[in-house]
């Protein structure tokens, strides 16, 4: 699916931002390097942005600049900047992971950044109808995550699937999780469950860090 | 940990490592990664890995084969760089080549070249240059004394001149006075005062389009001043 574009000129338009703000928080990694689509048009070399994806970061920008230094945004917003050495010791009480992710937990506290965006997919899948044993297979898969995918997560998402195998008068159901950059592929006989936005989800769990801590 | 410090004068070699301070005059190579507090150098100095250093100082012929981050430094005579060059402040005056760089304030006297963007809160070069990607800085301040080339500047307030005083050193040197110009895609800022600028597109909100520049066309948001020596092909408003 292609994600509808939107031009730099047209985002300064309807955020009311200015060059200046959009280039020095590029410079500073709010806005990732990759969001930045240059064009040839007919009227010169232009700027192109994913529309969804800028919109809500300068949103957030906005909103939380006032009262954080935008180092701290960078912590918040970016999720190529590094996931500083957080230990948390109650995901639950991140929103991102919430009751729905309690059942996840394995240890008393000090979960780690990959862990604590493990129980957050594990949680999200459950929300949205999977099967908690099945949810689990994502928990698992991510928890061992290692930090360098989760600084370059654009296109990153993980999978839930299932598969039917039948044979010999037995019939089985197999599901798996897996964890790839888009586009993936699975072969025909693979049914999706699920499928999760890591680089969305990585997002809304370092706000929610920010806003609980 | 003690931190040992070493300084090579006439010619030698020193290991990489983790130093106090490292000093070099005369000719000198640092075989690996470096990381000092100080690193000064005089003549000629190859650091063939990175450098890491809080204060840096070379004079002469200086060239480091991997990264170089700093936090403050001086550069002056010929400054090559073969990756990324990191800097809260660093002033170079000769003639520098590196990759991309990106910091707080940088400043090139001369003549540079980078592979790649130069990303600051200011920037100012004066000179020639030629870089391959975007020079983004809060505020651009360019002094052309010879023909340069960027693929896009972009920032808040950009300026760019034709060295008037008496000649700057390259003009000097090379008798180039007078024939400053800059070659680039497009310029995107706040505030724009351009001379001797050739762009496909200029967009900005206050734009001074000045004397020797030939732009495609300028799209501006609130106000636009353009010089009769200026040739500008469209003009839009919005």
């Amino acid at each position: 699916m292609a994600e509808e574009l939107i031009s730099k000129k047209e985002v300064l338009r309807l955020t009311g931002i200015s060059y200046g703000q959009l280039y020095r928080w590029k410079r500073k990694g709010l806005i990732p390097e990759a969001w930045f689509i240059r064009k040839a048009t007919p009227t010169g070399q232009e700027t192109f942005f994913p529309k969804e994806k800028i919109l809500e970061r300068i949103r957030r920008i906005q909103e939380l600049k006032g009262e954080r230094s935008l180092d701290e945004l960078v912590a918040l917003l970016s999720p190529e900047a590094r996931p500083e050495a957080i230990r948390w010791d109650d995901p639950v009480s991140l929103p991102p992971i919430g009751r729905e992710g309690k059942s996840f937990l394995w240890k008393e506290g000090g979960y780690t950044f990959a862990e604590l965006l493990a129980l957050a997919c594990g949680a999200e899948a459950v929300r949205r109808g999977g099967r908690p044993g099945e949810a689990k297979l994502l928990v698992e898969l991510l928890r061992k995550t290692p930090e360098e995918v989760l600084k370059a997560p654009a296109g990153l998402v993980c999978i839930l699937a299932e598969k039917e195998v039948a044979g010999e008068g037995l019939s089985l159901r197999v599901a798996f999780a897996l964890l790839g950059r888009e586009p993936l592929r699975l072969d025909p006989g693979c049914r999706v469950l699920l499928r999760l936005d890591l680089e969305k989800l990585l997002e809304r769990l370092k706000l929610s860090l920010g806003e609980v801590g | 940990m003690d931190r040992k410090s070493i300084s090579i004068a006439g010619s030698g070699k020193v290991e990489g490592g983790v130093y106090d301070r490292v000093k070099i005059s005369g000719s000198g190579k640092v075989t690996g990664d470096v990381e000092a507090e100080e690193f000064k150098g005089a003549g000629a100095v190859t650091v063939e890995g990175s450098l890491r250093a809080r204060r840096f100082d070379v004079s002469g012929a200086f060239k480091a084969e991997g990264d170089l981050d700093i936090e403050e430094g001086e550069a002056s005579g010929s400054f090559k760089v073969e990756g990324r060059v990191t800097a809260r402040e660093l002033k170079v005056s000769g003639a520098a080549k590196c990759g991309p760089i990106q910091g707080g304030y940088i400043r090139v006297n001369g003549a540079l070249k980078a592979k790649g963007d130069i990303e600051a809160d200011t920037v100012r070069l004066s000179g020639m240059f030629k870089v391959e990607g975007l020079i983004s800085a809060d505020r651009v301040e360019i002094r052309l004394e010879d023909h340069s080339k960027a693929r896009e500047l972009g920032g808040e307030v950009i300026e760019v001149r034709r060295e008037s005083s008496w000649g700057g050193l390259l003009g000097r040197l090379f008798g180039t006075h007078g024939k400053g110009s800059l070659e680039v895609e497009a310029v995107e800022g706040d505030e724009l005062d351009l001379e001797w600028v050739v762009a496909e597109v200029v967009r900005g909100r206050v734009v001074r389009i000045g004397p020797g520049c030939r732009i495609g066309r300028v799209e501006y948001q609130e106000s636009l001043e353009a010089s009769p020596e200026a040739e500008v092909g469209e003009e839009v408003k919005g």
